[in-house]
């Protein structure tokens, strides 16, 4: 059925006439120009050549190695989330082409769910620079974006994976066509792994290994995109993905013969038509998600499910009212209806949101005031606003000084409000009040960044048990500062000789200063699965048709209680891989990637280990 | 020029060769690691705590208290034996010098020498959810197990031969039990997923009979006069707490129930006399076993704690566990036979199941 799909498309792309045009690039300078981004805010794009060397991974190794985000991860293709800037996963909210995808009911997405392959960019925004896409991301969001830009004519790529220590086989597949008014673009994937690899059981008194056991994977993902040109302004843009995903959940080590498992399913359309203008951006859509899981636990016979139908419609302006000042506007509404075993009756909400955005640019001077406002059930639930500025110091525009302030909340999730019996409807939104300025100075090849940030989180939300019953509760302040310290550097030596190194180094404290009564000897104690320590390093070198990568993370301890007794310890994983490629008519690449390069043995959540070396050989053909 | 390339090259090389050495750094700690050390190894103490820890981290740990001293081992498990106790410890039982530590969520139970804390052996449990384990004759023990049997999926109590540690039969009760105990060759078993208190007949290895108290039975005590005391919770709103009385001859029940459907009562337990029995409501409640009245007013105030596991020794003293939101370790209060604190000390995250010694 899946392939009887993909062939039907090929042979109907086969058959599309029209004139060839060209306009593509042109809408993109006009769009770049007037479309900014958040000027003295952070953030850190990767790009599509950076996710080609990711595309059999989901989007947390490519978040760990590549964007040196601390990621807590349970297995290979196992649950996965993001911190970032000391804050939680609830508070990380990701967006597919700024659409918001977190789980409504969660209030998280699950990292591992998401295929690198199905993605052109990735934009992490960090702090107040989320409140461009939408509110609720205290620490930051990540926007997940499919471009959708297809070369005139006929194009193929076919790669394919193996590990064989993971016994996992990946292939990519992606094609597309472009003639005329039209181009189409398919990606399917195709992940099997058995992750059945060693680790040292430190339940047993010897610590021998074992073998992981009940963590396979079996995941399909299609993806389609179609694009028309109604004319040089204006062109209208289909996108959907799909994605089955069959997953074993390995449980705590020391634990055999359990047998639960979860079969996730999501289906995400979207339709948007955008006019480009010289002086005028505008896009309009619509975007319609289902989206459902089932977890089945055997031993104790629970069996709990979710389906979560999404209609999101979505407005997107920037005019140019002066030649320094742009305005920007941004309306999003989005409506959830949510069957969930642990409701007692569907669910349903509607959150709509608005954001004015003013940016002024003179010489070496940026401003940007942004002011959104969100409202749940008609209800209004504050206005956020916030400020940023960069400015060049110097005339050579080395030196560069950014900085920001913002005011933020985060929604509490379905669950929370609406958990059979202990969900609490009282809850009120977690707010947050950030700050963060920066230098970073750049010449030549050679950059270097320093940023610190600060950032105030009022009425944190938190399930505790209260007479042994589990309920949600807003229950303390936390401030959460560090500093983000980074350097790139590349360099050429000779014409096919080339090296890039990058290096970047977080320092997060992230404490609680306010706690509910009796929770006294929480104060200051650092938050659970935050290491204050974040170094990553990246090397890069190529020559001629070989390219050698390595990327070496290090994270500091981490604490798994709140009063800092018991931790984590630190872990390095490295990976190293090689690439060689062959023009032949194609192209062909071919690639050998080790990961866990030092054969270390760690946890990145207690109890659940991590592989130790594993070696991955790929090939990709491109036509 | 060419010594500026040569600098560069130096430098990036110096950058790469740290970053390795880096990496290649060897540590020797794995997994979850505790910072917290006992001054001193008790293994003479008579108070054994069994703290949960939080579900699906394998923090369950075992703490030992020395009443006459007032001293506290924590880790004892551990630190005997060097492994990690497991997933959620779920309860303790003794039987002619062994311990038996149910821990749930590894589906394990370990089988301890009383005087030195060694295992002895294990008794391994797949594809249960094990709960409590209680003692009967001929030396065979009985193992409850959680589950939801939606469906009406069979759900066993597992009979254990403790000359081999291994299961020899099991029994299908059909619904979720919790706390048992065992009167000559009767079996009485919670049966949480029901209104249900079932007996079996242990020589036969069959239920013989359904009790209906009230809905989610999940403690039971016997007092000093043989007869029977069952708590329900009353399910998560879903009925109005309950408290019964159940005559072992008859199997005639009798209860009473709360008055607020929002109160969820745990852990009943009685004294070591027989004649007073305990619970959890928020605070602690005590009800003589003659005046068979739900107590209204709290025998000790939960203030700002969160109580979670209650036990009383044998001069009456009460000792109370505080999870303390399973932010880390757990608090034991310990209060004379007035309700009046005399200390408190700092146990494993999760405190919820006292043993004593001296039972």
């Amino acid at each position: 059925m899946r392939f009887t799909f993909f062939l039907l498309f090929l042979f109907v792309t086969c058959f599309v006439n029209g004139q060839v045009s060209d306009t593509l690039k042109t809408i993109l300078i006009v769009h770049d120009r007037i479309v900014r981004p958040m000027v003295g805010y952070s953030s850190l794009e990767l790009d599509s050549s950076i996710l080609s060397d990711y595309a059999y991974q989901d989007i947390s190794v490519l978040l760990f190695q590549k964007g040196g985000m601390y990621v807590k991860a349970s297995a290979p293709n196992g649950l996965a989330t993001l911190s970032i800037r000391g804050l939680g996963a609830s508070h990380t909210q990701i967006y597919w082409n700024d659409i918001p995808i977190n789980s409504p009911t969660l209030g998280l997405s699950d990292l591992s769910s998401l295929p690198v392959a199905f993605f052109d960019r990735v934009v992490v925004n960090l702090g107040g620079a989320s409140l461009a896409n939408g509110s609720g991301s205290l620490g930051g969001s990540v926007n997940l974006m499919s471009d959708n830009k297809v070369r005139v004519g006929f194009q193929f790529s076919l790669g394919h994976q193996y590990n064989y220590v993971l016994d996992a086989s990946d292939i990519v597949l992606r094609h597309s066509y472009r003639k005329n008014l039209w181009s189409f673009q398919t990606r399917l994937l195709k992940q099997v792994a058995a992750n059945a690899y060693k680790y040292v059981d430190i339940t047993q008194v010897d610590m021998p290994f074992e073998v992981r056991g009940n963590s396979s994977m079996e995941r399909f993902g299609v993806m389609e995109e179609i694009a028309y040109r109604i004319n040089e302004r204006n062109d209208l843009n289909f996108t959907f993905i799909g994605l089955n995903k069959d997953s074993d959940i390995p449980s705590v080590i020391g634990v055999s013969g359990t047998k639960q498992y979860q079969l996730d399913k999501s289906r995400k359309g979207m339709l948007k038509w955008r006019l480009t203008l010289e002086e005028l951006y505008l896009e309009l859509g619509v975007a319609l998600f289902d989206d459902n899981s089932e977890y089945i636990n055997e031993n104790i016979f629970l069996r709990s499910e979710f389906d979560v139908k999404t209609r999101s419609v979505f407005q997107k302006m920037a005019v140019k009212l002066h030649k320094n000042l742009i305005l920007s506007s941004k309306l999003n509404s989005e409506s959830y209806n949510v069957l969930s075993s642990g409701f007692e009756n569907r669910v349903n909400q509607n959150r709509f949101s608005i954001m004015g955005k003013l940016d002024y640019s003179r010489n070496s001077l940026n401003l940007i005031a942004c002011v959104r406002s969100d409202w749940v059930d008609g209800v209004e639930r504050g206005v956020l606003p916030s400020f940023g500025y960069s400015f060049f110091p110097d005339k050579k525009k080395r030196w560069k000084l950014n900085g920001n302030v913002s005011k933020n909340h985060r929604l509490p999730s379905l669950n929370d409000l609406y958990w059979s019996v202990v969900g609490n409807t009282d809850l009120k939104d977690e707010q947050s009040f950030n700050f963060e300025n920066g230098v970073a100075w750049s010449k030549d090849k050679v950059g270097l960044k320093a940023i610190y940030y600060s950032s105030l989180v009022d009425d944190w939300i938190q399930w505790r048990p209260i007479n042994g019953i589990w309920r949600p509760e807003n229950v303390k302040k936390v401030i959460n500062s560090g500093v983000e310290l980074g350097g790139h550097w590349e360099t050429i030596e000779k014409r096919d000789w080339r090296a890039d190194l990058s290096i970047n180094y977080r320092w997060t404290k992230s404490v609680n200063i306010e706690v509910d009564s009796g929770d006294e000897d929480l104060i200051n104690k650092q938050l659970i699965y935050v290491p204050k320590h974040h170094f990553s390093f990246g090397l890069e070198m190529t020559k001629g048709r070989l390219r050698m990568s390595y990327v070496q993370g290090l994270v500091s301890r981490t604490f798994i209680d709140a009063i800092n007794k018991r931790y984590l310890p630190y872990y390095a994983p490295a990976e190293l891989s090689l690439k060689y490629r062959i023009d032949n008519g194609g192209r062909t690449d071919f690639g050998l990637v080790i990961n866990n390069l030092y054969n270390e043995d760690y946890h990145i959540q207690a109890g659940y280990p991590m592989p130790r070396r594993n070696v991955g050989i790929n090939f990709k053909y491109t036509m | 020029m060419m010594f500026t390339r040569n600098l560069k090259y130096r430098r990036l090389m110096l950058v790469a060769v740290l970053g390795l050495l880096m990496g290649s750094c060897h540590k020797k700690e794995i997994g979850p690691q505790s910072s917290c050390d006992n001054d001193v190894l008790l293994l003479q103490g008579e108070l054994l705590i069994a703290c949960e820890g939080l579900f699906n981290s394998n923090s369950a740990s075992l703490s030992v208290y020395d009443i006459e001293e007032s001293e506290v081992s924590n880790n004892v498990f551990s630190e005997v034996n060097g492994s990690l106790m497991g997933d959620v410890f779920q309860s303790i039982s003794y039987d002619n010098g062994l311990y038996f530590f149910v821990v749930n969520n590894s589906q394990k139970i370990w089988v301890v020498d009383s005087a030195s804390y060694q295992v002895v052996d294990e008794i391994l449990l797949p594809n249960r959810s094990p709960r409590y384990m209680v003692h009967g004759e001929n030396n065979l023990s009985y193992s409850s197990n959680l589950s939801l049997n939606p469906n009406g999926e069979p759900v066993y109590i597992d009979v254990i031969d403790k000359g081999s540690m291994a299961v020899i039969d099991s029994i299908n009760v059909g619904v979720w039990v919790e706390e048992m105990i065992v009167d000559g060759n009767m079996l009485f078993a919670c049966g949480m997923g029901a209104s249900d208190v079932v007996v079996i007949d242990t020589d036969s290895r069959e239920v013989v009979s359904a009790v209906q108290v009230g809905r989610e039975p999940v403690s039971i005590v016997q007092d000093g006069n043989g007869d029977v005391w069952v708590l329900c919770t009353g399910g998560f709103e879903e009925e109005l707490p309950s408290l019964w009385h159940i005559d072992v001859e008859t199997l005639l029940a009798e209860g009473k129930y709360f008055t607020d459907i929002g109160m969820y009562p745990t852990r009943l337990i009685i004294d070591q006399i027989g004649e007073q029995l305990y619970f959890l409501n928020n605070g602690v409640y005590k009800m003589d076993v003659a005046l068979f009245e739900i107590p209204v007013q709290a025998f000790i105030e939960t203030g700002s704690n969160d109580f979670y596991g209650v036990g009383v020794g044998s001069d009456s003293e009460v000792y109370i566990g505080d999870a303390n939101g399973f932010n880390g370790n757990g608090t034991v209060f310990r209060y004379n036979a007035l309700g009046e604190l005399i200390t408190s000390f700092d146990v494993g995250t999760g405190p919820s199941m006292f043993y004593f010694a001296d039972n």
